[in-house]
């Protein structure tokens, strides 16, 4: 687990933490990020429950591994200016677009303008944090780190702060699907259930099943000869001038990527050496004819 | 006497299908077939033999015509010989079921063994399943990707089956989607039965994960298509079970299902054979990729990798789908548009966006124009809107400037300023379009549509017009220096002053010119500026430099008003040329063409530059340059000698040839143990010889002497022989000396770069450099890189002096009759002059004794016997000695020929009298060339000769040689598909030879009929050719229909007809 964040968005949140509490009590919290520290975690309506798992400590009497109990809540957007800010983000291709992509756009606080709050926290006062444990300074190292552990979440999910900020998903893309571009969020939020079912009941690879022939027997050419392959289906097209381009489309970093390397090097560092490990091509002396 | 008793055999009555020699006798190959066997968790390649023989013993269900265990190992062994560690897949079965038509007993041959069989075979009927025993190469992809296979189309004991050709080129297709990138990694999900008592999860069935890899679908939906459309039948026919025949019905694999299934596993075992280094596993570590990639051994704790879960397919499984686009059957296709901009804002450029169609690639509307009133379909649906938005997103993380347009209700474009619009252009114009996007460029960026600054040479004039007058040395030559002019041109428009500062204050990038758009490159600037610095001042060039330059088309060009400019353009388009008058003397006329090259070839010469001419075989090469020859004598009778160096073989030719065409020169051939052998008796001998021919054998061993001679010219025929720079051929042929040279040849000179440079280190010594520097500039650049301006520079040095024109070019076809005929006259050899003559001297020995029955049949038997010497001495001695070209020069020449009609792709037949040479033809066709080669002669059954009419004719079938007997092949049959004809041995009638032409030349024949008759010169061949010929200008049928007639003849008339004439024959 990271407690770096690879988003602009995510490193955005830690910094205005950083920003508007204690620095040096905050990263205490790094060492708090694993998931084992967490017993149980939640967010509903926007509030975050968590179950930490704390350290025995003698020195303070603590002899058994103590539970705490982290509460964060934060200051929400009146009701009011949502339907503003909906319409607003609806209609810009840009910001919709960039939460198509799962990414948060960058320009996203224009669309909250007229909004007491903007979107990532300003002041300590905008977080109401509390935990059972005996430390009564805030942020004591199991705030911070449910805090790493949600700019983590963010990485993968920006649609997150919209719910801290009091705007529930459904709610959103509700409200959002009747502007300009926004059903094309609820179509994305609708078509990213992938069926693991279906998928599990197809064979690892295509099953090939076997059909009568469409020629008889006394068809020699189809049968031992076949037809000529058009030339283009065997020489495909030009090497593109970029390692991995497919994978470019869908950016660095994706959901299933936990290292901290950039996974598109990763990926193009394979790609080429796979290509360097193919036989010469078939061909030889090109010519001038 | 040895001879004698060799005449003796030679009487027995001949038989169709007898054979000469004891090598030639039924070698048919095997045939090696592969196919691939789909199964569930995999695969194996499974590589089978057919053979002609029949087993012994076959067992039951087993296939009775294939090479058992050992052998087949050996084949497969021989034929992959350059794939190391060739094993077998451990634990796979040796033996496979293939399901293939038969006749209800048998399984029926593969056509590729059908092409080589004799006698009848049955059209099958039903389908059947035999029992193959198999090897299953431990690893097949590097096997079906191997040069071997290419390589085994050579080598006679083995063809290679059109299933395995199949198979190896979809692995080359697969190859090159690699090379693509074009695959992502993939989780695949495998229910592996249900979770016991896991609480309330009892009854969901557990999955498990495999990490593996998918082809992008844009890529595999191009190959499988294709592929399983051309797939032939034998492909799907292997299994490892017996197949069966349930309800009656024989099945095979289905086709489409099979490709994917042999890219998908082939896939995975190509990124598995891979090495890897450590660093890139580390990176991996606890991604389910490094479970897709190869284990590095020993085992370490990098190659575990981490357990996969639900969560982990969930997120690859979104994230491949949005990558995966048209695998969901999305239609739109976002579009990128670079228009130029507005006259009067240069710097205002605008990328509009478009949305296209998948399916229907004309469907194109601007964006602007999408969000109002939707697509082809309608008003924009929630899905495709979506889908638009998430394109270009996903172009944006491509090409960043692309969120600059995204700020907006309506998306349409994004404004650019000029210095972006070439960094789109140059950059991510080509990045989008493989990504995926569609990506249109103004016209003047296309290739064709490129607008470049050039400097433009105007040398002086030097008094050549664009044709040639009296004079017949050279007047320019290569290192004569040339005054010119150099000014800067915009697609041959000059550039003023002041145009050219307002460019250069552009520096580079895109500038407009005349209002119109252009990319200015800085090197570009700086090297033109140079010229611009120096002012109007007169430069001197030599003319090999010039011709160099403007090879460089893309920055110099030659004023083509100036002299120079005018003769370049002729020397590369001769049709502009001024032609010239055939010689007086010349007998017989030139068509269009051969005058133009002729003229070519004079021309060439007075500017003093070597010339190749490289005209289709069968177009007249040889009288091209007879007329050459002619015309110096007209214009300098005391001009000396023009050395002409050619192939053994066709030295009788050359002087037959020169003889009939331009019977005023005075031809005389170097060769033989008789030749002069000093270089006094050499200057002797030649003296007041207009032409004399030499070998290439003898131009090597006589070098010392043919250098000190001051040739008129030389000239090289078949100049392939000096192809090889280091050959001691091609270093003697350089140190001829002679003002004027000419290269002869039928096969395209420019395909190979170093045989292209040591035909120019003699046509034009210097010209290309030296060796070490031409392979430094051109072969490595050309070899490696393929570099394509090198490939432009030498293709626009060498054109000028390469005249190459195919029968197939319009202005040849115009000039050129339905049916060429044309005699090719043959030497012949030592040993066949020697055999020859004794016939002779056995016939005299016997003819004036003999009388009635016994003359008759002693001179149709001497005909025979001396039309056999006159083919091969092979079939004349029939004692199985050696089929070789060496013994023959007839047979040689045919070879020759053939090997130009196989570079060309075209289909020939070969007809002869001779059943035995037809077979022994057969034979060594069937080696020497990796088509097909047919036989057809009276013993072929009708079936099969249907067969094989029906092949040779088939356009999908490969170019195939066609060997048929005069008599059973010579009527009724359409073969339209060839259009040489090349007769081996000449028939009295001319009627029948005709006949045997129609074969060819006849309705549906749609190119030019090149007909070539073999004649030995000198013998009684060249006298049937006179006879003939006589004949038909009396157009009476005077001979009959066969020979008999000849046995009329008188004695002394016979003699004379059969005499051999040593100094015609060039016995050699």
């Amino acid at each position: 687990m990271s407690t770096r964040s690879k988003t602009w968005w995510g490193k955005e949140f830690l910094r205005a933490l950083e920003h508007c509490m204690d620095p040096g009590r905050l990263s205490r919290g790094k060492s708090y990020v694993l998931p084992y520290r967490r017993k149980s975690f939640s967010i509903k309506n926007g509030k975050i429950t968590a179950t930490v798992v704390g350290n025995i400590n003698h020195h303070f009497h603590v002899y058994e591994t103590p539970y705490y109990q982290v509460e964060i809540g934060f200051q929400r957007i009146a009701k009011t200016r949502w339907s503003g800010i909906l319409n607003r983000l609806g209609s810009n291709a840009d910001w919709v677009t960039h939460l198509v992509l799962g990414e948060m756009p960058p320009s996203i606080e224009q669309a909250l303008e007229g909004a007491n709050v903007k979107l990532l926290p300003r002041t300590q006062k905008e977080i109401q944090a509390s935990c059972s444990c005996p430390d009564w300074v805030n942020p004591c190292k199991h705030i911070a780190g449910i805090y790493y552990h949600v700019a983590s979440l963010l990485d993968r999910d920006p649609l997150l702060l919209f719910e801290f900020r009091g705007l529930e998903r459904s709610k959103l893309l509700e409200t959002v699907s009747k502007s300009e571009f926004g059903s094309a969020l609820q179509g994305e939020a609708e078509a990213a259930a992938p069926d693991l079912v279906t998928a599990a009941r197809a064979a690892r690879y295509p099953s090939v099943g076997r059909v009568a022939s469409e020629t008889p027997p006394s068809d020699l050419r189809a049968f031992w000869r076949g037809r000529p392959i058009p030339q283009d289906a065997v020489a495909g097209r030009q090497v593109p001038p970029v390692s991995a381009l497919l994978l470019r489309r869908e950016g660095d970093y994706p959901e299933f990527w936990h290292r901290e390397v950039s996974f598109l090097e990763t990926m193009a560092d394979i790609y080429e050496r796979v290509a360097k490990g193919l036989p010469p091509k078939q061909g030889s002396d090109p010519g001038i004819g | 006497m040895a001879i004698k008793s060799k005449l003796e055999s030679a009487n027995r009555p001949l038989r169709d299908a007898t054979t000469i020699g004891k090598n030639q006798g039924s070698e048919v190959p095997c045939v090696l077939h592969g196919s691939w066997l789909p199964a569930e968790d995999g695969g194996h390649f499974a590589l089978w033999a057919e053979s002609p023989d029949q087993l012994t013993r076959p067992r039951k269900s087993e296939h009775p015509f294939q090479l058992r265990p050992t052998s087949l190992a050996d084949m497969v062994a021989t034929v992959f010989s350059s794939v190391h560690g060739l094993g077998t897949r451990p634990a796979s079965p040796s033996q496979v079921w293939a399901t293939l038509p038969g006749d209800g007993v048998n399984p029926s041959p593969s056509l590729e063994l059908q092409a080589d069989l004799e006698g009848e075979i049955p059209e099958p009927t039903s389908w059947g399943a035999w029992r193959v025993h198999a090897i299953i190469p431990t690893e097949s992809h590097s096997l079906l990707t191997s040069h071997d296979l290419q390589q085994a189309e050579s080598n006679p004991t083995v063809r290679i089956g059109e299933d395995l050709k199949f198979w190896a080129r979809l692995a080359a297709a697969l190859d090159s989607v690699v090379r693509r990138h074009e695959y992502l990694p993939a989780l695949f999900p495998k229910e592996a039965g249900t979770g016991k008592g896991r609480g309330r999860r009892k009854n969901v069935p557990r999955v498990e994960f495999k990490a593996g890899w998918e082809l992008a679908d844009a890529a595999e939906d191009g190959i499988v298509g294709p592929f399983a459309r051309s797939m032939p039948g034998v492909c799907r026919a292997l299994s490892e079970e017996p197949p069966g025949n349930g309800g009656g019905e024989w099945t095979l694999h289905e086709p489409q299902a099979l490709v994917r299934h042999f890219l998908a596993t082939q896939l995975e075992r190509v990124v598995l054979r891979t090495r890897f280094t450590k660093t890139t596993l580390y990176r991996l570590e606890g991604s389910f990729i490094a479970g897709a990639l190869p284990e590095v051994s020993p085992p370490s704790r990098l190659s575990q990798p981490a357990p996969i879960g639900e969560s982990d397919w969930v997120q690859w499984r979104r994230w491949r789908d949005r990558i995966q686009r048209s695998s969901l059957g999305a239609d739109e296709r976002v579009c990128f548009r670079l228009a130029d901009p507005d006259r009067d804002s240069p710097d205002t450029w605008r990328l509009e966006w478009l949305l296209s169609s998948r399916r229907d690639p004309s469907l194109l509307i601007p964006l602007a124009k999408f969000w109002g009133a939707g697509d082809w379909t309608g008003r924009p649906s929630p899905r495709s809107v979506r889908e638009v938005l998430l394109q270009l997103g996903q172009a944006a993380r491509l090409y960043e400037s692309l969120w600059e347009g995204m700020n907006s209700t309506a998306p349409s474009g994004v404004e650019l300023d000029r210095d972006s619009a070439l960094e789109f252009l140059r950059i991510h114009a080509p990045v989008l379009q493989s990504a995926g996007f569609k990506v249109i460029v103004p016209a003047w960026w296309t290739a064709t549509g490129q607008r470049r600054l050039r400097l433009r040479l105007r040398p002086r004039e030097f008094g050549t017009p664009a044709s040639v007058g009296t004079e017949s040395s050279g007047i320019l030559g290569f290192d004569s220096l040339v005054d010119f002019h150099a000014l800067v041109v915009m697609n041959g428009e000059p550039i003023t002053r002041e145009e050219w500062e307002s460019l250069v204050a552009a520096k580079e990038g895109l500038v407009q010119l005349r209002g119109e758009w252009m990319e200015l490159r800085s090197e570009e600037v700086a090297r033109l500026e140079e010229y611009w610095q120096t002012g109007d001042g007169l430069r001197k060039m030599t003319v090999a430099d010039l011709v160099r330059a403007q090879a460089d088309s893309d920055s110099l060009e030659i004023d083509p008003k100036s002299d120079f400019g005018q003769m370049l353009a002729a020397l590369q388009e001769p049709g502009t040329l001024e032609v010239l008058e055939q010689p007086e003397e010349f007998v017989g006329t030139l068509r269009g063409y051969q005058v133009r090259g002729f003229s070519w070839l004079a021309y060439l010469e007075r500017l003093g530059f070597g010339a190749c001419l490289a005209d289709d075989m069968g177009l007249g090469k040889t009288i091209q340059v007879i007329a050459t020859l002619l015309r110096d004598k007209t214009l300098d009778p005391n001009a000396g000698p023009t050395l002409l160096i050619a192939p053994t073989s066709v030295l009788g030719n050359w002087l037959r040839e020169t003889r009939r065409f331009a019977p005023s020169l005075s031809a005389y051939i170097l060769h033989g143990p008789q030749r002069p052998k000093t270089k006094e008796a050499l200057a002797d001998a030649i003296r007041g010889k207009d032409i004399v021919i030499a070998s290439f054998g003898v131009a090597r061993l006589d070098a010392a002497r043919l250098k000190a001679i001051p040739w008129h010219r030389l000239v090289v025929d078949e100049s392939q022989n000096i192809k090889n720079p280091t050959a001691a051929v091609t270093k003697a042929v350089r140190t001829f000396q002679a003002p004027r040279r000419v290269a002869l040849t039928g096969t395209p000179v420019e395909n190979r770069l170093m045989d292209l440079w040591s035909l120019f280190s003699v046509l034009n010594p210097g010209f290309l450099g030296s060796a070490t520097a031409f392979r430094r500039e051109f072969e490595r650049p050309i070899m490696r890189d393929q570099d394509s301006t090198a490939i432009r520079r030498l293709r626009g040095m060498v054109r000028p002096f390469i005249l190459r024109r195919m029968k197939t070019d319009k202005s040849i076809i115009r000039d050129l009759p339905d049916k060429v005929e044309q005699n090719s006259g043959c030497n012949l050899t030592p040993e066949q002059a020697t055999l020859y003559e004794a016939v002779i001297a056995d016939m005299e020995a016997r003819l004036s004794d003999a009388e009635g029955i016994g003359r008759q049949g002693l001179i149709l038997s001497t005909l025979m016997r001396l039309k056999q010497v006159c083919n091969h001495p092979a079939q004349f001695l029939q004692d199985g000695s050696e089929f070789s070209e060496s013994r023959s020069h007839k047979l040689a020449r045919v070879c020759a020929m053939l090997d130009e009609i196989e570079a060309e792709g075209e289909s020939v037949l070969v007809f002869t009298q001779f059943a035995e040479i037809g077979k022994a033809l057969e034979a060594l066709f069937r080696r020497r060339y990796s088509g097909a080669v047919y036989y057809l002669h009276g013993g072929t059954p009708r079936a099969r000769r249907e067969h094989m009419m029906e092949e040779f004719q088939d356009t999908e079938t490969e170019r195939a040689i066609f060997v048929l007997s005069l008599r059973a092949g010579g009527t009724g049959i359409t073969l339209t598909r060839a259009n040489h004809v090349i007769h081996f041995d000449r028939w009295w009638n001319p009627a029948v030879e005709n006949q045997a032409t129609d074969r060819a030349y006849r309705i549906g024949q749609k190119k030019t009929v090149f007909v070539h008759k073999m004649v030995t010169m000198g013998t009684l061949e060249e006298r049937i050719d006179e006879l003939i010929e006589a004949k038909k200008k009396l157009a009476e049928d005077i001979v009959g229909n066969d020979e008999s007639w000849l046995a009329n003849l008188d004695n002394e008339t016979f003699r004379n007809l059969v005499a051999l004439d040593r100094s015609e024959a060039v016995v050699a």
